[in-house]
């Protein structure tokens, strides 16, 4: 049994006119791998360069089309989304792509019209071997030479050999002889450069517009019907002669190789997964809740997003449910088809052009146009948004109004519309959603952490919220394998950065060398030295070696979910940053021991972020959805015994039944004995035969054949038999039939809900009810995916039956970039010049009215496959959401754009290599370094390069795309392009579509702005200042960082001993759960006596700062005062943390006057008013009944980059640009080459803004920062401070916390409401939040011991006893100053009620503290 | 990035909610969240001063001697600040008049006060198995008795008047009691709560203690000397006709046992009363009619009102 995927086949035709008039200016292919320059001769001749930019024909350029499309039908396969997704691994290499079926069957049903009327049916059948490599392209049988898609193979080719192939062959199938074939002659012979076999997938040699594209892979992925076969044919097609004929072509692939099927022991794995989940339910004594068949449902639906109809999965149980046999597919084949194109070109018209734009006033017949609506937004998300406000003439910003469109779309696609009434920060949310959507995630590393073993049998990835507190040493442990992973990672990213500015040098010295370019800024002998100098480490190549050397490799262990669940073999160096990783690894295993409960996991540390490329959103009429494998990532995928093998009709009461085996088919071939899956294969042919209407007299002679009586097809009923099948069968040519219904049209209609055995009847001209089953009776019809037809394109015309499949977009754009302040370098107030970030924003926003654009704009130019993701149907969504919720407020504007949506053909695509073109780079084919472009030993640079990427087995650079890009280094681009601060603002100055084949078609929109560019609907976060009116039409970019960026804001442990090796201080904690408690000590505010209570990090109390008299004065605490009877406080601060003695004499130091504790008091007061976390009722605790303790907690905060390096420009327009001046200075060493070469971006301050007074989930109350000689400016910050702000404790400028990239991290002492988190905002940067886990917290305020000054208390003759209630595990008692003594008198509570005992009187009046503390208990 | 909202506007408004209780009442409106049940509960019983220490109450015990009564009235502002108290748990305390916390209480306490209210009315209301009524407790009066009478003679009864309502005025009110307990099983104190100010308490034996009783019994040297108030009445087949009581008291000294002079001999008695009454017959009817009498009460007015 095998698994049949939908293949989705489209065609085009080209006619002769179409040949010679139109095709040279459709775009062609982009992979050209057959120019690669090499010499033929091995000592002799021009030496050129190996480099990918010769290889590649960017789209956006002006060239005509490479191999253009040639008179005939170009057949394309779309392959099915499993064979286009690729598995990146753990180590950050390239993403591995399955194999792609490599045979494809193709079969044309050919059908000629002639007087009147279609002739009987002729088949066809060709075999194309998509991974066969000839060595050049030369005429095949036919005599015609098809174009042939070149690849770069052999990948590492000898000197004088040809560095190139031609991949795939079209076959006629009866000549087809697979036993005969050599395994030389095909791409798994081969090896790429990293030595491994090569093999064929969706991405091939060129990326993921390879198997889309048809000029791409057109004898890969694609056929070309040139109908040399037919000599009528092929003379009236080429030469323009009037003839009409249909064709229907089917396409059936499969890989050649079974032991690399996808679905290769399919049947072990389903068997694993149910006994596994056997065994788990009979250790929970459960009944199973899931068949065989569920979990092959399931487990396909996850690994491969084929939905099956479970219930043809054949199995048995027996009586304890184990499994005793189970039948899954066991290989796939792929299969579609394209029916009834018909080819019409009639007498007169014989000058016209299928493909050519009829529009009136087209000024190009090659190139239509259209109209449409343009919208851009950082995310698809907000550009949808924008387009649809404006679509509805929504004008309203108020956004407290359920009517601002954008809002509330905004909203509801990110999930946040429910609730939004009881969200306590619903916009604040929804702008912190959006700035961080716009943002793009790169890898941070990986970080360990303890936590409790999860249990057996469960796949569940580790949470960092299941980590657990540790001791201190194991803390520590924990601690020192993170820093060395944290810096293994960093080196690692640093040295993928040094190769690839190795490649983009070595880039540069090879043109140079071969003389393709000429450089007077740099000598060439220069450049050489600069990158190889031969016996010396003094150069780039030995610089990037030795990086690579020093940083070493770690070996994961993955789980089969690819989860890190360790460490495998250790590193060879044991020098190097891995080994150390490695070694902190086993010890912290060893540290372990003790605690089986524990164990180590993995989990991602914090990512760093890039702005994603601006999405364009375009509307118009001719942009037809890209989507070719169907609405959903899920597609129907049927069983062989699921495909339809018979016609079973009722005509006039009488039953009869066509089988697909009594077709007569003519040319149909004879089934090569070597042809896998036969049976499979047959049956497909068979279905085809059945369902296609150009095939119904095929079925109609065979029931005519069956005689008897009330046979539709005997006699003269037979031709109305025909069009009573056709019509039920449906999907006619609209050249044939202006309307067709029918199966192919029911399985499209919206709601369709797929069943066996479908059944179509029909009244005219005969009343047949036809049902399309098979011999089982559980037969199911193809989904709509692989079963096409020719259509009309209306919005093209009424005459225009070819598609245009929209593939790629083409952007033209212009950014007037932020200014240097100093010549091309940046300087330290270049952000704070121009921007600022107040209190009001989580982004910054421009000063209006100062210029911070640079006069010169940077261009950039780019072409992008389009999206081939799901669109996602936002009517239907907003339809389930108001079923969900229909009492939502926000139903009438959601049904309105539920309305306006509909309909609508909507495309988005991020405009790529935007970002990208301000670090001066481009993508480049992945090319080897080939050591071919001269005589050996003439250059001498290429050669070492070579070899040292290919050194490292686990390490192959390679495998890291080091060879991606490549520098654009001059012209207007390398003059004004480089900026690592993306800021400024943009203009589209023009869009256009390549589609499926290549045609193009230009979009415009209605009005142009008055610089001639495109005018865009900018979505909010995007939009210009209001009031900006110079920029008003423009598109506006925040500043944002060009390299891979994070936040790195984390708490510093509260503690640390000395026990372990290597630890001398607080350290950082690397997670966000910190390993160990943060908090220094406790602080209690009673504002009734403006007092401050000081406690420990373990609850005791130390002492309070009260205000005795108009000045400060410290208090030591009741229970101490025998101790401390001079209320001293530097003997108090004896033995607590040195961190909270800090703070505490930093707040005695402010004594004298009581200016700064009643500040402080009143910012805590004002603070608090705004502190209200939404988890608060779960952590309510003791906090209740003490009121609100402060932790006073630590933190570093500090903006990192990966690997901490910076891109460097590539600039070399003048001697004095990075480039030249790096070779010059001889800079070959990246770090110190960034520290002139980056335009100084480091030196750029970025304003902090830590907490964030209008969140009531912010904990923020204030906060110091550390230096060497104290707090800054001794000076406590609160965005809720007095706005007077005198004594010390003042409102944060908004420049008062200035961060630079890769800077020494600035230390904070923070005073926290440990119930809510502290946001740190950097605009440039998705908001960072940082929390004490409630578990740390919520332990240390337990047991806080706390003492209530009580007075008066009336004490009876007998004693004091008060009215104490019981709190479990705590002691109540009374502290009793009596001269320099104290007296603790435990109190007994529930001891008082209002009954009466006399003889109590004399009472006494009493003034001292009540104490609650925790019950010591044996394991505390 | 712009924002949809200023992040200042947005505090402002929170900072303006919170300026004042009738702010925080507008915001809330209606959908203020219901105060817990048992929570107000307890708080009605600390306004009635449960489990309020009694050496707060009576801060000396001479200010409450053995054998006798202590009129007060309940000072609300010092309840309130009772359950003020009770009710800042957690609370930043600030001696700021309009701190966020403090404006947020107002807003709150104004809708709990009332179910307070309710709930304290209710308390004893529902322990006799009565509805509750809903009086405004603006004024809380009351006593306490310190006597021997409050142990030995379980079950004393309260009535109390407020001026003009009492029963010798033309339409007398009892005065709705709030709380009237023994505190503690052994004691000899009562706590009484009014709503209102009393003008007029009686206190009488418990209403249950019906018994037989005569007017007067004196023993002058072994001998006795008793006398009863009958009631005459004649009977005309079914009917009964009161006729007022017989003067002088009739003498029924003759009643008594000799061995034992305060046990009565009750057929002599009955014939005492027969003859009285010019009965041919007597029944126990009768005999119940003639002897049976209600509780004792003492009534305290208010001499200064």
């Amino acid at each position: 049994m095998n698994a049949i995927v939908p293949l989705n086949i489209a065609a085009v035709r080209v006619n002769a006119n179409d040949n010679s008039n139109l095709v040279n200016n459709f775009k062609g292919c982009t992979a050209v791998f057959d120019q690669m320059p090499y010499r033929s001769g091995s000592n002799s001749g021009v030496p050129s360069a190996s480099t990918g930019d010769h290889v590649y024909i960017p789209l956006e350029g002006p060239s005509t089309a490479h191999n253009p499309l040639g008179a005939g039908v170009h057949v394309h396969w779309e392959l099915p989304d499993y064979f286009r997704r690729g598995v990146q691994s753990a180590n950050g290499a390239d993403p591995v792509f399955p194999a792609a079926p490599n045979r494809w069957l193709v079969i044309r049903y050919l059908s000629v019209y002639n007087a009147g009327q279609y002739g009987p049916v002729q088949a066809k059948t060709w075999l194309v071997e998509s991974d066969y490599l000839a060595s050049q392209q030369s005429a095949n049988l036919d005599g015609v030479t098809p174009p042939l898609v070149s690849v770069p193979v052999p990948a590492n080719p000898a000197l004088g050999v040809q560095p190139c192939r031609y991949l795939g062959q079209t076959l006629d199938y009866a000549k087809w002889n697979p036993a005969g074939e050599s395994a030389s002659n095909y791409l798994p012979s081969q090896t790429g450069e990293d030595g491994k076999p090569l093999y064929l997938t969706s991405i091939g040699f060129v990326g993921p517009s390879f198997a889309s594209y048809y000029p791409e892979c057109c004898s890969v992925f694609g056929f070309w019907d040139y109908f040399k076969d037919n000599t009528a044919i092929y003379q009236a097609i080429t030469q323009d002669q009037p003839i009409q004929f249909k064709v229907s072509y089917q396409v059936i692939g499969w890989l050649n190789d079974p032991t690399i099927d996808p679905l290769v022991n399919l049947q072990q794995q389903i068997t694993t997964q149910y006994n596994n989940l056997l065994a788990q339910w009979k250790s929970q004594g459960v009944t199973p809740t899931q068949t065989p068949a569920d979990v092959f449902g399931t487990y396909m639906e996850q690994n491969f997003r084929w939905a099956f109809h479970q219930q043809d999965i054949v199995f048995t149980l027996d009586n304890n449910h184990n499994l005793t046999s189970l039948t899954v597919p066991e290989q796939t084949l792929c299969a579609g088809t394209m029916q009834e194109i018909v080819w019409q070109l009639l007498p007169n018209q014989t000058n016209i052009s299928f493909l050519a734009n009829t529009d009136a006033n087209a000024q190009n017949p090659y190139l239509w146009t259209d109209n449409v609506e343009v919208a851009v937004g950082n995310t698809t998300v907000e550009a949808l948004s924008a387009l649809l406000k404006k679509d509805l003439k929504n004008t309203d910003n108020d956004p407290d109004l359920l009517g601002n469109f954008e809002y509330l779309l905004d909203a509801f696609q990110l999930g946040l519309l429910n609730g939004l009434e009881n969200n306590a920060n619903p916009i604040f949310n929804l702008d912190e959603q959006l700035h961080a959507r716009a943002f793009a995630r790169f890898p941070g590393g990986q970080l360990w952490t303890v936590q409790q073993q999860p249990p057996a049998n469960t796949n569940l990835p580790p949470d960092p919220d299941r980590e657990v507190t540790l001791p201190l040493d194991l803390a520590e442990q924990l601690h020192l394998l993170n820093t060395a992973q944290k810096k293994y990672d960093q080196h690692r990213a640093q040295v993928l950065a040094m190769r690839e500015q190795l490649f983009m040098d070595w880039f540069h010295y090879i043109k140079l060398y071969v003389g393709e370019i000429t450089d007077s800024n740099i000598p060439l002998n220069k450049l050489t030295e600069f990158l190889f100098l031969p016996g010396s480490t003094q150069c780039e190549l030995s610089d990037v070696i030795q990086a690579g050397n020093t940083t070493g490799v770690l070996s994961y262990q993955q789980n089969s979910n690819g989860q890190i669940i360790g460490l495998g073999q250790p590193p060879s160096s044991t020098t190097s940053l891995a080994y150390a990783v490695w070694q902190n690894f086993q010890t912290l295993l060893r540290a372990l021991k003790p605690y089986p409960s524990w164990s180590i996991q993995c989990v991602p540390a914090p990512a760093f972020w890039m702005p994603s490329d601006p999405v364009l959103l375009v509307e118009g009429d001719r942009i037809e959805p890209v989507r070719r494998n169907g609405p959903t990532d899920t597609i129907a995928v049927r069983l062989s015994g699921e495909l339809l093998s018979e016609i079973k009709l009722a005509f006039n009461s009488t039953d009869w039944t066509v089988a697909a085996a009594n077709l007569a088919v003519a040319g149909l071939p004879t089934w090569n004995s070597q042809q896998p899956m036969t049976a499979d294969v047959q049956a497909l042919v068979g279905e085809a035969c059945l369902l296609t209407p150009m095939l119904a007299s095929v079925v109609a002679t065979a029931l005519q054949s069956q005689g008897g009586n009330n046979n539709p097809a005997v006699g003269t009923g037979y031709a109305n038999f025909i069009t009573a099948l056709q019509n039920a069968q449906g999907g006619l040519s609209p050249v044939d039939q202006a309307t067709s219904d029918g199966l192919f049209a029911a399985i499209r209609k919206t709601g369709y809900v797929a069943a066996a055995n479908p059944v179509q009847g029909t009244t005219t001209p005969l009343a047949i009810t036809f049902t399309f089953s098979n011999a089982a009776n559980n037969g199911w019809a193809p989904d709509p995916v692989g079963w096409n037809s020719q259509l009309v394109y209306l919005e093209f015309g009424k005459t225009r039956f070819d598609p245009f499949l929209p593939t790629f977009l083409i952007w033209h754009a212009e950014l007037a970039p932020l200014v240097t302040n100093n010549a091309q370098n940046y300087d330290a107030n270049n952000l704070t010049d121009y921007f600022q970030l107040d209190a009001d924003a989580i982004d910054y926003q421009y000063k209006t009215g100062v210029n911070f654009t640079a006069t010169n704009l940077a261009s950039m130019q780019n072409s992008v496959v389009l999206s081939k993701k799901p669109t996602f149907s936002l009517s239907s969504q907003i339809a389930n959401y108001l079923q969900n919720y229909p009492n939502d407020p926000a139903k009438t504007a959601l049904e309105n754009i539920s309305t306006a949506y509909n309909n609508r053909s909507i495309m988005s695509q991020a405009m790529s290599g935007f970002n990208l073109a301000q670090t001066l780079r481009q993508y480049v084919p992945q090319v080897a370094l080939n050591n071919l472009v001269s005589r050996p030993g003439m250059d001498t640079v290429t050669p070492p390069i070579h070899t040292a990427a290919l050194t490292a087995n686990d390490d192959n650079w390679y495998d890291f795309h080091f060879n991606g890009m490549m520098p654009v280094a001059t012209g207007i681009q390398g003059l004004y392009n480089f900026g690592l601060l993306r800021s400024g603002f943009a203009g589209i100055q023009y869009l256009e579509i390549v589609d499926v084949f290549g045609q193009r078609m230009q979009l415009n929109t209605l009005n142009t702005n008055p610089d001639k560019t495109l005018q865009v609907i900018s979505a909010f976060p995007l939009q210009p200042e209001q009031g900006d009116l110079a920029n008003a039409n423009k598109i506006f970019f925040p500043p944002r960082w060009l390299a891979p960026t994070r936040l790195w804001f984390r708490w510093l442990s509260a503690a640390f001993n000395t026990d372990i090796s290597g630890v001398s201080g607080d350290f950082v904690e690397m997670n966000t759960h910190p390993a160990t408690s943060p908090v220094c000590g406790w602080i209690i505010p009673n504002h009734l006596d403006v007092s401050l209570l000081f406690y420990d990090a373990d609850g005791a109390a130390i002492g309070s700062f009260g205000i005795e008299h108009g000045a400060q004065k410290y208090r030591t605490q009741p229970a101490n005062i025998a101790a401390n009877p001079g209320d001293n406080l530097a003997a108090d601060l004896k033995n607590i943390n040195p961190n909270l003695a800090n703070f505490m004499q930093y707040v005695d130091g402010q004594g004298g006057t009581d200016g700064f504790l009643v500040d402080l008091m009143l910012t805590i007061a004002n603070a608090s008013t705004f502190i209200n976390p939404a988890n608060f009722p779960q952590n309510a605790g003791l906090s209740v009944f003490i009121g609100r303790p402060l932790a006073i907690t630590r933190a570093v905060v500090a903006l990192e980059t990966a690997g901490n390096v910076l891109p460097l420009s590539q600039a070399d327009v003048n001697t004095t640009d990075a480039f030249p001046a790096d070779v010059a200075a001889d800079r070959f060493d990246y770090l110190s080459r960034q520290q002139y070469s980056s335009g100084d971006v480091s030196k750029v301050q970025f304003p902090l803004r830590l907490g964030d007074l209008t969140q009531t989930d912010d904990g923020m109350v204030g906060y110091l920062i550390e230096t060497d000689s104290g707090y800054q400016n001794k000076t406590l910050y609160s965005p809720a401070a007095p706005t007077a702000g005198g004594n010390n404790v003042v409102q944060p400028p908004f420049n008062n916390l200035l961060l630079s990239l890769n800077a020494t991290p600035v230390t904070v002492t923070m005073l926290v409401d440990p119930r809510a988190a502290v946001n740190a905002t950097v605009g440039s940067l998705p908001v960072n939040s940082l929390q004490i886990p409630p578990d740390q917290y919520a332990q240390t305020m337990q047991s806080l011991a706390m003492t209530f000054f009580t007075h008066p208390l009336l004490a009876k003759q007998q004693g004091l006893t008060t009215p104490l209630p019981q709190e479990t595990a705590y002691l109540w008692s009374w502290i009793q100053p009596s001269g320099n003594t104290i007296n603790t008198i435990p109190q007994k509570a529930n001891a008082v009620d209002d009954t009466v005992t006399y003889g109590y009187s004399p009472q006494t009046l009493l003034e001292g503290w009540l104490q609650l503390q925790e019950a010591e208990t044996k394991n505390s | 990035m712009h924002t949809r909202l200023s992040r200042t506007v947005f505090q402002a408004r929170l900072t303006a909610t919170f300026s004042s209780h009738e702010a925080i009442q507008t915001v809330l409106q209606d959908s203020i969240p219901d105060f817990p049940d048992p929570l107000h509960n307890w708080m009605a019983r600390l306004k009635l001063l449960y489990g309020v220490p009694f050496n707060y109450l009576v801060p000396d015990e001479g200010m409450l001697p053995p054998e006798s009564i202590r009129f007060f009235y309940v000072d609300v502002n010092w309840v309130n600040a009772l359950l003020d108290g009770a009710y800042s748990i957690g609370r930043d305390l600030s001696s700021a008049e309009n701190s966020a916390d403090l404006n947020l209480d107002r807003a709150m306490l104004s809708h709990i006060h009332p179910k307070i209210n309710a709930s304290a009315a209710a308390i004893r209301a529902k322990s006799l198995g009565q509805p509750g009524t809903d009086p405004p407790l603006e004024v809380i009066s009351g006593f306490l008795l310190r006597s021997k009478i409050i142990s030995e003679y379980p079950g004393l009864g309260v009535y109390a008047y407020e001026k003009g309502q009492t029963p010798t005025d033309p339409t007398p009110v009892m005065m709705t009691i709030l709380r009237l307990e023994k505190l503690g099983d052994q004691s000899d104190t009562l706590l009484c709560l009014f709503v209102g100010d009393a003008f007029r308490v009686d206190i009488h034996e418990a209403p249950e203690h019906l018994h037989y009783g005569i007017n007067d019994y004196t023993v002058t040297n072994g001998t006795i000397t008793a006398h009863k108030v009958l009631q005459s009445f004649t009977k005309t087949g079914d009917n009964v006709t009161f006729n007022g009581p017989i003067t002088p008291p009739t003498d029924i000294s003759s009643c008594f046992r000799t061995v034992s002079p305060r046990t009565l001999k009750i057929s002599d008695l009955a014939a005492i009363i027969q003859k009285a009454n010019n009965l041919s017959a007597f029944d126990s009817a009768e005999m119940g009619f003639e002897m049976t009498e209600g509780v004792g009460l003492v009534s305290f007015n208010n001499q200064s009102a």
